[in-house]
């Protein structure tokens, strides 16, 4: 019973903030229901290490629902060259490459997001969650970086 | 099995970085002057230390990204457990076969 | 302060409250406890909220104040009123009573669930066990000690808001310490539960346990502590 009523009761309140990602949502605290408040303005989440995680997260999920279609391209090459030719043709337009270049992007910004998951986990010095929360800004940059990088080259 | 699940995630993660580090490095190398598919398969085909290289990828890629995917659809979505257990395993199913199947075509 | 009032907005009612607006005179020293208990005495004397021993030891007085839990009474109002403004909320990630009452019966049952009964392994008829003060064990433990069950940091758990099944940092805190306890019987099963489903596969090191904690402990730390463990296996020297 109390199991239920503990499922049950999800204190999530407003109506805008039920529609919003969980990771997006105010969890019945004042500053429901504006838009992007709870990210930004949220006390418990405007710090480096959330910006860190979320963004970890996010571009897991987006690198996931890309590695299917990733694999279907290079699979093309079952028909031989002009199979692949035939696909790569199709990353050649403009709108393939920004989503591409998307992807290079967030390949690297879930390493190096991921080296700090594994260092945060696996490694044990002193004050090491706050020295390890400057490594979230030089990560973003890198991998922008990387980013301009491969799109110069690929246009 | 959650801490089964947990330690191949993360060991997948350690060697996962160090290919993808390769990987990019290669995207970025590979990319100086468009991408071809001579250019490609004259790089793969018939080299084994390629085709270990991205087999070996395939295979982790295929444990490490289930297992999040898992977690993220355990605390984002509100779907039953074993609906998302079967979901993540036809994923890791899914990019197993069309990873080595990509794997077989470009070496 | 320069304004002579204070406003506080405080959570009445339950899930579909809403917040009311007290003024009160606002002062040099003054606790948010202080003030709530102002309101309480001078405007509302139907405001539920708890408190018990005022000088941060009991651990009961945890509410959510401008956006974060705190111990309401070691935190002062200067420090967090927000241009003069004070918001006062129950704790979240809790089933709410009454205005700023929760149910803690969730939190306490995460510690059942992550192992935390201490069990001996050892008979009353035996000498007291000699713990070397300056084991790693001892020490390891020592890091983790003192927790009164505030729940401020499993309100203040994103995971824990995910995902209701998650233990949370307190009580994967507490089953770091008894795995490394060498007089705790049972180090084995407590690690097995504090890793089974809902367990320290979970945390995605946020911090924010570590980040809020009043007595500054680390629950990151420890949850970490457990990963480690979950590569290498439990140690079986002791």
């Amino acid at each position: 019973m109390r199991e239920a009523e503990r499922r049950g009761n999800l204190y999530e309140f407003g109506t805008l903030s039920k529609r919003l990602p969980r990771f997006a949502r105010n969890d019945g605290l004042w500053h429901k229901d504006i838009f992007l408040k709870p990210i930004i303005m949220n006390p418990l989440r405007n710090h480096k290490s959330y910006i860190a995680a979320i963004g970890h997260r996010l571009s897991g999920i987006a690198l996931a629902i890309f590695l299917p279609f990733h694999f279907l391209l290079l699979g093309t090459a079952l028909e031989g060259a002009e199979g692949l030719d035939a696909a790569l043709a199709f990353t050649d337009s403009p709108l393939v490459k920004i989503a591409e270049w998307g992807l290079v992007m967030l390949l690297a910004l879930h390493l190096l997001f991921g080296l700090r998951v594994l260092a945060l986990e696996f490694t044990n010095w002193p004050n090491h969650a706050e020295t390890l929360s400057k490594w979230v800004l030089p990560s973003l940059v890198t991998s922008v970086f990387v980013g301009i990088i491969f799109l110069v080259h690929a246009f | 099995m959650e801490r089964r699940l947990f330690v191949l995630q993360r060991l997948s993660a350690m060697l996962l970085a160090l290919l993808v580090f390769i990987h990019l490095g290669l995207i970025l190398f590979a990319v100086r002057d468009g991408l071809s598919a001579a250019e490609i398969l004259g790089r793969t085909q018939g080299n084994i230390l390629w085709a270990t290289f991205y087999g070996l990828f395939v295979l982790l890629v295929a444990i490490h990204a289930p297992i999040g995917v898992r977690k993220v659809l355990q605390e984002w979505t509100g779907l039953p457990a074993s609906t998302i257990n079967s979901v993540c395993w036809g994923f890791a199913l899914l990019l197993l076969v069309l990873g080595f199947r990509a794997v077989a075509a470009v070496v | 302060m320069n304004s002579k009032q204070l406003s506080v907005r405080i959570w009445r009612g339950k899930d579909n409250g809403g917040l009311e607006t007290y003024q009160v005179p606002a002062r040099e020293n003054q606790t948010v406890l202080d003030v709530i208990t102002e309101v309480q005495r001078l405007h509302a004397p139907d405001l539920a909220y708890r408190f018990a021993c005022r000088v941060g030891v009991c651990g009961s007085c945890a509410m959510t104040v401008n956006g974060k839990p705190r111990w309401t009474c070691r935190t002062h109002v200067k420090k967090v009123a927000d241009e003069g403004v004070l918001t006062v909320e129950p704790l979240r990630n809790l089933p709410r009573i009454k205005d700023l009452v929760c149910d803690l019966a969730p939190f306490i049952d995460t510690w059942q669930k992550a192992g935390a009964p201490f069990s001996g392994n050892q008979t009353r008829q035996q000498p007291p066990a000699t713990v070397d003060p300056n084991s790693k064990a001892r020490l390891t433990a020592d890091a983790a000690l003192q927790c009164i069950n505030c729940a401020v940091c499993y309100s203040g758990c994103d995971v824990v808001n995910w995902n209701r099944d998650y233990l949370g940092p307190a009580a994967l805190n507490r089953a770091w310490t008894l795995v490394n306890d060498e007089r705790h019987g049972q180090r084995q099963q407590t690690f097995d539960q504090a890793f089974a489903d809902g367990g320290c596969g979970n945390c995605h090191s946020h911090g924010n346990c570590t980040r809020l904690c009043p007595i500054e402990l680390s629950p990151s730390q420890s949850i970490a502590g457990l990963k480690r463990l979950a590569l290498t296996g439990l140690d079986k020297r002791y």
